[in-house]
């Protein structure tokens, strides 16, 4: 078997080994009701992979079905995760709740004019079934990545970068949908690549959030909790602040 | 074309924030030693004056427009680099309240939710002063005033010295114990 024939096979079973064995995790772990969304979202593609492979070949009808239906869930649920790691990661900050819904409104405004702008200038027309598909694709991978942009900077500026499963379910769909976003531009308004180098670099594209997303959900966590707490100066400070936030007041 | 251009920019940020979310940026913090060890000593005095308005308006009288702007981003550039070392502080503080509530004390738990909340609010009123000292630094000469961010971080002080006294309480009961 050649390199161009082992490639796609490899880029096939990866993630598919590496979600079914990080699903078990989940389940062993107890995160399913932490990250639910993320979950379903595993199963589901790990599952329509597993069913795809019992198809002869792929020009058979219900092997599109299965893919472009399951693609279309999938990128449904990928839309769900980003939402489901902003609740987890606020749920702690009852107070702050309020300012986030309000930026996280004004982020879903913002690409949601993105959108309204990329549906306008898309070409019309289209050749084929196929690419109508990649054009919607695209306009969702649009929406995923703004409103990861928006989760990244956050968790970034706020300093959430402790938190463990989030930053690893957050960058690996960052990657995932900002290569994949850059593939279907490139082949659905540009044709500068051939379908069967889409194909190829889509699944590259999601074995590396398949690998960051096992990186972080595989990897033991050898945190202990708090004991007791040392000695420290701050206390002066303390007092040193305060001294200053008196004279800040007064002027 | 445009939207080629867009699409491509926003992929990119999407890149470039993943490299940021995944770069070792902050100290690795396990327990309060590591605290002990990778906290920055941040002198709030020095800051106070860096930024202080009535200082600047010192300086303008007393400096020509160019030597007054070079003046003024040192200091700006100072008081950012500051800045960055209190919001490490605060996030490593996150850190040890998460760690903290880990563990099986109801109390300290509390008192960790208490914590990180402070450290969450510090780090939102850095996000409102930063982005306005950078603006300064690139227009030396604007002139409004910087919102007031000590009270958060003093707050949040105030919540780790609560959670050690708690602490302390608790091991001097357990000893009396026996």
């Amino acid at each position: 078997m050649s390199l161009s024939q082992l490639a796609p096979s490899v880029l096939w079973f990866v993630p598919l080994v590496l979600q079914v064995v990080i699903a078990v995790v989940m389940a062993c772990r107890g995160l399913i009701r932490v990250f639910p969304v993320f979950f379903i979202y595993t199963v589901l593609v790990a599952s329509r992979d597993a069913i795809l492979l019992l198809f002869p070949n792929s020009e058979n009808r219900a092997y599109s079905y299965v893919f472009w239906w399951g693609d279309a869930i999938a990128i449904l649920l990928s839309l769900g995760v980003v939402v489901e790691i902003l609740q987890h990661l606020f749920r702690p900050y009852a107070s702050l709740r309020i300012v986030f819904a309000a930026v996280w409104i004004l982020a879903a405004i913002a690409a949601i004019c993105v959108l309204t702008v990329l549906a306008l200038k898309s070409p019309k027309g289209v050749a084929n079934v196929f690419e109508s598909i990649i054009l919607v694709e695209r306009t969702a991978r649009v929406l995923q990545v703004c409103l990861l942009i928006f989760l990244i900077s956050l968790m970034s500026r706020l300093g959430l970068v402790w938190q463990h499963y989030s930053v690893g379910i957050a960058a690996g769909f960052g990657v995932y949908a900002a290569l994949d976003l850059v593939l279907l531009e490139l082949r659905a308004h540009l044709h500068s690549i051939a379908d069967a180098t889409f194909v190829v670099l889509g699944s590259a594209a999601y074995n590396l959030a398949a690998i960051t997303w096992a990186f972080y959900f595989l990897k033991p966590r050898a945190e202990s909790p708090i004991q007791s707490l040392p000695s420290n100066d701050l206390a002066k400070w303390n007092d040193a602040l305060r001294e200053q936030v008196k004279k800040w007041y007064r002027r | 074309m445009v939207s080629t251009i867009a699409i491509l920019s926003a992929a990119g940020l999407s890149l470039f924030l993943v490299w940021t979310l995944l770069r070792p940026g902050l100290p690795q913090i396990g327990s309060l030693e590591d605290w002990e060890a990778k906290r920055h000593e941040v002198d709030l005095a020095v800051l106070r004056i860096l930024i202080d308005p009535g200082e600047e308006r010192y300086l303008r009288s007393l400096f020509s427009p160019p030597e007054y702007r070079r003046m003024m981003r040192r200091r700006l550039t100072l008081a950012l680099n500051s800045l960055d070392l209190i919001g490490e502080n605060a996030a490593m503080l996150m850190k040890l309240g998460q760690l903290a509530k880990a563990g099986a004390n109801p109390a300290l738990a509390q008192e960790a939710d208490e914590l990180s909340h402070g450290a969450l609010r510090l780090r939102v009123n850095l996000m409102l002063v930063e982005p306005y000292l950078r603006v300064k630094w690139l227009f030396p000469g604007w002139t409004l005033s910087v919102p007031a961010f000590e009270m958060p971080y003093e707050e949040l002080l105030s919540y780790l010295n609560r959670l050690r006294q708690q602490q302390r309480w608790e091991l001097s009961q357990a000893l009396r114990a026996g």
